[in-house]
């Protein structure tokens, strides 16, 4: 049997077991849509309310004719919703004029910020300063978790957006009076497409809306990280997770860098990773914060000339989480087709810049000549970060390199050098 | 190289049948269910180790990609967003069920006896779970070996190795069947 065959017999074996259920799977689609209206209608139902409301008002109004219950009515009509998030989780719902109308503790750490005050018909300005003080005096804002998140729902997005701002900057200003050096995460929700998967990841971790907005902004950058290991982290953890990915997020605004002093550092992390490997010299080092069941690790990378490493490291701690050692004489078996696998085989070229001629195989081309005929075919002579990989078993070189901005990943024919596949994309800097 | 190519086309088959369930188009569902529910059982089956959770997720796979269908965009290749949605199920199940299920414990396969069905779960305890895992992704999904590697938070060589022993093992069994 070959490649193509076993793959076709793969597929055919694993799609037998699957009985055809599009009907049952159909018909629960459509019930969920219908579900979804009903939830739909009621908030109109809500919104009527309030429209009938003001109708009522009106006849009022017009018995009594006075002003008295129209700005009843404006007073407790909710213009926006306000969602703060340290690790206490608050929502607030304030009107027009900006001041609050109801306010609800999202999680424990929340009822203990907000037991002792009343924060009705207060002015949102004061309440920042009241809730933000009192996080700072319990401890759950300080120099070593200092990141805050603010989400703002406004049906205007206009609207939305110059609350965002206006809010962000009291924040700041907030903290820096306090003599900490915030890092004020904001983001509005009113222009969101995807608030209903939000909505869904909120109510099913029972956590605000912009937390679970920025959740999902977050996985949509890092596709390696879960949702799992994000929600039950606090705002600052996440901050921290953010910085050290290269991908940032996308819709929220950022002032202020994440604090990491509740961590060791790269350097002491480093030091742990290659004392336990007992390693002094390595040839390359990558060390990135991760998560890990809710929390902060240090991701440890690191090759000698005859192993690869891989450590997890407790971010707070210290402790080695995980570890992982292979060694490289063991891979890349040269699998050409039916003939016998042995050790004797090998070629050896998974991450190397400047390999010539590493292949013992014969037939294919070497890696520099993949090298060449990618960049000749993207017309650039000068590329940075040149990666050439062979995938023996497709029997194929990725190669890929960044040039002006964008970055190139080729795939050749290892055999014929052939251009299989190539993609030009311009690097994320957002 | 024809392969290759085929499993191009699939992907911008695949990327087609997305846009048209954007538009409500339930044949078009039809047939992206019948065209990538092995991959995706395969996967459920390889994290779960049980065909009755398997089939649950698949279910629960489609249910979210039609729901879930206006967030897709072609810019994201469509089998990696299908399997970001299919992991990430398949790990919130799990957790569910966590005390019973060892990562290392056998896989039930349906009752069914009829042929296919032993060789399957033969090939299957054949292997081990991230050998299965490889396996899958690379021969049903159509992923590379590097992207395993990525998404597995491995490398490429160990994947490589790891999916040399897989096939050798498969290719013995090929032998005692023939």
């Amino acid at each position: 049997m070959n490649k193509k065959e076993r793959k076709e017999k793969l597929i055919q074996l694993f799609d037998e077991q699957v009985p055809d259920q599009f009907n049952q799977i159909l018909s629960k689609c459509q019930k969920v849509k219908k579900e979804r209206k009903i939830i739909m209608t009621e908030k109109r139902k809500k919104f009527n309310w309030k429209l009938s409301f003001t109708f009522a008002s009106c006849i009022l109004l017009l018995i009594i004719g006075g002003g008295l219950f129209y700005n009843y009515n404006l007073n407790n009509k909710i213009d926006s919703i306000i969602d703060i998030d340290v690790n206490p989780s608050i929502e607030l719902q304030i009107n027009k004029k900006d001041k609050i109308v109801k306010y609800v503790a999202l999680n424990d750490d929340a009822k203990n910020i907000l037991q002792d005050m009343d924060l009705k018909n207060v002015d949102i300005d004061l309440a920042l300063n009241a809730i933000i003080g009192s996080m700072v005096t319990k401890g759950y804002l300080d120099d070593l978790s200092n990141s805050i998140l603010i989400s703002v729902d406004n049906d205007d997005e206009v609207k939305a957006e110059q609350i965002r701002q206006r809010l962000a900057n009291k924040i700041d200003s907030i903290l820096n009076t306090g003599k900490i050096q915030g890092s004020v995460l904001s983001q509005t929700l009113s222009s969101n497409n995807n608030l209903n998967d939000a909505e869904k990841l909120a109510k099913k971790y029972n956590i605000s809306l912009g937390k679970a907005q920025l959740i999902i902004d977050v996985l949509n950058s890092n596709s390696l990280l879960k949702e799992e290991d994000l929600v039950n982290l606090n705002i600052n953890e996440i901050n921290v997770l953010t910085q050290s990915k290269s991908n940032g997020l996308s819709t929220v605004e950022k002032k202020g860098d994440a604090s990491t002093k509740a961590y060791i550092s790269k350097e002491k992390a480093k030091e742990i990773a290659l004392n336990d490997a007992k390693v002094t010299k390595y040839n390359k080092m990558e060390i990135e914060f991760d998560a890990d069941n809710g929390i902060i690790i240090y991701d440890v990378e690191f090759e000698t000339d005859t192993h690869e490493y891989d450590y997890e490291i407790d971010a707070v701690s210290g402790k080695i989480v995980n570890s992982n050692k292979e060694k490289h004489d063991e891979d890349d078996h040269n699998d050409y087709e039916d003939h016998d696998e042995d050790d004797d085989h090998t070629h050896h070229d998974t991450n190397s810049n400047n390999s010539n001629n590493t292949n013992t195989s014969s037939n294919f081309i070497t890696s520099s000549k993949a090298k060449e005929i990618a960049l000749n075919h993207a017309k650039v002579n000068n590329a940075q970060n040149i990666k050439v990989e062979l995938d023996s078993e497709d029997r194929e070189y990725s190669v890929e390199f960044k040039y002006n901005g964008k970055e190139y990943d080729y795939e050749i024919d290892a055999i014929s050098g052939k251009i299989i596949e190539y993609d030009i994309e311009p690097i994320d800097h957002d | 190289m024809n392969e290759k190519l085929k499993r191009n086309n699939d992907y911008i088959m695949i990327d087609k049948l997305l846009h048209q369930i954007k538009d409500n188009d339930d044949d078009a569902f039809h047939q992206l269910y019948l065209l990538i529910k092995a991959p995706i059982y395969g996967y459920s089956l390889s994290i779960l180790k049980n065909h009755d959770d398997a089939l649950d997720n698949v279910q629960d796979v489609f249910i979210n990609i039609y729901q879930k269908i206006n967030n897709y965009d072609s810019k994201e290749k469509p089998m990696n967003w299908i399997f970001t949605i299919t992991r990430n199920l398949a790990i919130t199940k799990l957790r569910k069920m966590k005390p019973t299920v060892d990562f290392n414990s056998q896989i039930i396969t349906s009752k069914d006896n009829n042929e296919n069905t032993i060789w399957l779960k033969n090939l299957l305890q054949q292997l081990s779970s991230d050998e299965q895992t490889i396996i899958i992704l690379h021969l049903l999904w159509g992923f590379k070996h590097r992207e395993i590697a990525k998404m597995l938070d491995s490398n490429l060589s160990t994947i490589l190795s790891k999916y040399h022993r897989s096939i050798k093992k498969i290719k013995q069994m090929e032998v005692q069947y023939e």
